[in-house]
């Protein structure tokens, strides 16, 4: 059996009263693509900084290629590349100079793909560091972290900030090693990870709404809509798969998230408004399921927080 | 290629202009540091230029240990270097090669040149050169590297030594207010051991852990712990461990003089606003073998009133000298305690019975060393080489790092002039400690120390030195420190002089 790339069990970090995460458990296999997404704030650096033991968890346990991630320091980095937007890179250094540091900690330096990676990018080695536009620099910083073929590269929202011709190149470099490395990296723009990830976790306020393959979930997200009497009621109980249910007048919509065939969809929607026209389900973009996952989760909690208030 | 040098040499280059300027101040130190041994008597421009480069050289080595930490930064989340395979104990050993070779290296060499310059040699004061890196480390480098460590930027620790910097001022106000000794001289072997002991395991905890408010939190220790054992024990109380109790037949008898008191040795005049009373306890001391001497370094005293009610003081420094006296008809001397009012209201500035401890330092007279005034430097053993300056109408000498414990100089003035009477007039002078406890090395960059012979007699009232008048040298050497304690003597507190 294959060992997972990331495996946590039950992964919570606390700040005093604050919990950043909360039970984290995933999965991510290896030579997959994974992104984890979720709004601002929802603990995506923090699950990446236990990953790398940059910080401690409160509770639960963490393995990063098999090693429990309180051991990963010195060599057991060997085989893991990370790129942060926040990583402060030495800045009085060179980007040739950068290298030149780099090389003799990774004994799978690659010196080939190096100046590959340097054409590739368009980076002069001779400018410093400090002397690079930001994207320049974060093409620097993944040179350096792909460079020794990692095993795993963690990249925590790589391309923010970013013009679309730089994080296209970035993006492309990265495709090139699909394969050979496990990626596991954050963002909170939906666009520009639908085109290349394999799996998808969500992550809003610390825990870890669903992780799955990318194709399950496009496959069981539908945007629903279809027409039904004026007069007809709407049924007080609506199952909980539908999500954002609106109605406006004889127009109905909804997103629904567990879909399993359209058929079986149908024949709930009969059942539950019999006077329902044909219903269409259209595919939805990653972009959209966010959104409905996001506001549904929002909604809920609002919910949750004046009935609690009351 | 071994981690650490490649680290070393990264840091080397990263930090070329720092190294630069250290090393150029150092050399520039080495260069008016022998202009100014011949101003032993007043500090010329040349001294003042020495110590000018000795201060800006500090700093620089400030700087350029905080900037050297702070290349690889410890706290925070977003540095580069943590999370590449930077071995832990590789990046803190090449942080320490940087320190031997930019730092310590440069400084033993210029040490060993300033030896030669000096006229000493280099091989037998090795030992002493290392003990000097001790406390250079002890105080200055393992404070910053501390410091630099918890601290996110150069700016952050600068702010942070400054908080530091009044916080122990304050301290210091608080302990002189409340009649204390803070005096960091006084800081002792067994305290220093502590600070170098908790303040590397926070280094080293640092590097490993990376865990900032834990390591905090050991500085604190070390700082609470300093200012604790001088608050607490003041006088140096823990030197007072290393002060042996005689097993058996004490080389000198120490007692409270009970019998009438003597005037003329202070005056007592106990206003009612002062916080603190101070009184002469004479001492009766007896018992000193002939080319022995004592000298009282650290007291404690414990009063009992006629009812019962007692006081105890905590261990203070002193510096007296167990003397002859003429007021009894043995060697004698006198001990000044501090009585805090409150208790010496309380027992009402009566008849109380008294015992005091000492800690006391047993010296030997060396035997003496015979020489002439001479202009050419002099070898005077135990004390250092030494030379008759006609400039400055004295004897200097230089010694190795602040050495010297208490010589007493006898030698001939001449009458008149020189050519006339080339030495007729005795003359006594001494030169080195007056205190014993100071006779304990000090930290200092120069590995030579000059001082002058202080004569008795001024130049003008009697007449000058002449080259080739006899002289002689008598050292006095630490054989032993002892824990002694008087017995227990009635006295009546306000009979006795005070000041």
């Amino acid at each position: 059996m294959n060992v997972p790339s990331i495996a946590t069990h039950s992964l919570t970090r606390r700040y005093g009263t604050l919990t950043a995460l909360a039970e984290v458990t995933l999965s991510v296999e290896a030579g997959s693509v994974y992104a984890l997404v979720g709004p601002n704030g929802a603990g995506k650096t923090t699950l990446i900084q236990l990953l790398m033991n940059l910080q401690s968890a409160t509770a639960g346990t963490a393995e990063v290629l098999g090693v429990p991630t309180r051991e990963i320091h010195g060599a057991a980095l060997n085989r893991i590349g990370y790129v942060s937007e926040n990583q402060e890179l030495p800045e009085w250094m060179t980007v040739g100079g950068l290298l030149d540091y780099l090389r003799p900690f990774y004994p799978t330096w690659d010196r080939e793909l190096e100046q590959q990676l340097l054409r590739d990018f368009a980076l002069p080695p001779g400018r410093k560091l400090k002397h690079l536009s930001r994207g320049m620099r974060m093409k620097a910083g993944f040179v350096g972290a792909l460079s020794f073929r990692p095993a795993l590269l963690l990249l925590d929202e790589p391309f923010s900030g970013l013009d679309p011709l730089v994080r296209d190149e970035l993006i492309q470099g990265l495709l090139d090693r699909i394969g050979e490395t496990t990626l596991f990296l954050s963002s909170h723009d939906l666009a520009e990870i639908d085109s290349f990830a394999s799996h998808v976790g969500y992550l809003e306020e610390g825990s870890l709404l669903f992780s799955e393959e990318m194709t399950t979930l496009s496959n069981r997200f539908r945007q629903v809509e279809f027409v039904v009497d004026p007069a007809s009621e709407t049924p007080p109980k609506l199952p909980d798969a539908w999500m954002e249910f609106e109605r406006s007048g004889s127009l109905v919509r909804f997103t629904h998230s567990q879909l399993g065939t359209e058929a079986e969809s149908r024949a709930q929607i009969a059942t539950l408004f019999p006077t329902a026209g044909d219903a269409e389900f259209a595919p939805m973009s990653l972009r959209s399921i966010f959104l409905a996952y996001a506001r549904t989760h929002r909604t809920l909690r609002g919910r949750l927080e004046s009935g609690g208030k009351a | 290629m071994n981690q650490i040098v490649h680290i070393f040499r990264k840091d080397a280059r990263q930090l070329r202009l720092e190294i630069l300027a250290t090393l150029s101040i150092l050399v520039l130190f080495g260069i008016f540091e022998p202009r100014s041994w011949n101003d032993f008597v007043v500090m010329t421009l040349e001294g003042m230029t020495s110590m000018a480069f000795a201060i800006l050289l500090c700093i620089a080595w400030g700087i350029l240990i905080i900037r050297l930490i702070q290349t690889d930064r410890l706290p925070g989340l977003n540095q580069f270097w943590t999370t590449r395979p930077v071995v832990w104990w590789k990046l803190m050993a090449a942080k320490g090669l940087f320190l031997l070779a930019f730092l310590y290296a440069p400084l033993i060499l210029l040490q060993m040149v300033l030896l030669h310059l000096g006229g000493f040699a280099v091989a037998p004061n090795l030992p002493l050169m290392l003990l000097d890196m001790f406390l250079l480390s002890a105080v200055l480098v393992l404070p910053l590297t501390s410091l630099a460590a918890v601290t996110s930027s150069f700016g952050q620790t600068m702010l942070t030594l400054l908080g530091t910097l009044v916080l122990f001022v304050l301290v210091l106000y608080v302990a002189f207010a409340l009649g204390r000794n803070l005096e960091p001289r006084y800081l002792t072997s067994m305290q220093l051991g502590i600070v170098v002991a908790i303040l590397s395991s926070a280094v080293v905890y640092q590097f490993r852990w990376r865990a900032t408010r834990n390591t905090i939190v050991l500085c604190a220790v070390t700082a609470v712990l300093l200012i604790c054992t001088q608050w607490f024990l003041p006088g140096s109380s823990l030197a007072v461990v290393g002060y042996d109790r005689p097993a058996q037949g004490a080389p000198v008898s120490i007692a409270i003089y009970s019998g009438p008191q003597p005037g003329g040795h202070g005056f007592n005049s106990d206003k009612p606003d002062v916080p603190t009373i101070m009184r002469n306890v004479p001492l009766v001391v007896s018992s000193i073998a002939p080319g022995m001497s004592f000298s009282l370094e650290g007291q404690r005293v414990h009063l009992e009133g006629a009812d019962g009610y007692g006081w105890e003081s905590n261990w203070e420094n002193a510096n007296t000298e167990l003397t002859k006296d003429s007021f009894v008809n043995s060697d004698s001397s006198y001990a000044v305690i501090s009585i805090p009012r409150r208790v010496y209201d309380r027992l009402g500035g009566g008849t109380v019975r008294v015992r005091m401890e000492f800690a006391v330092a047993q010296l030997q007279e060396m035997p003496a060393f015979q020489t002439v005034v001479s202009a050419e430097r002099v070898m005077v053993p135990g004390l250092g080489s030494c030379a008759f300056s006609k400039e400055w109408g004295t004897i200097g000498c230089r010694s190795v790092f602040d050495q010297p414990a208490n010589f007493a100089v006898s030698t001939f003035r001449a009458s008149g002039k020189c050519e006339a009477s080339p030495g007729n007039l005795p003359e006594y002078g001494q030169i080195g400690h007056e205190s014993t406890r100071e006779s304990r090395m000090t930290l200092g960059i120069s590995p030579v120390t000059v001082s002058g012979v202080k004569f008795e007699s001024q130049v003008q009232a009697t007449g000058p030195l002449c080259a080739g008048a006899p002289i002689s040298y008598v050292g006095k050497r630490i054989v032993q420190r002892l824990q002694m304690q008087t017995p227990t003597a009635t006295v009546s507190l306000k009979d006795l002089a005070g000041f």
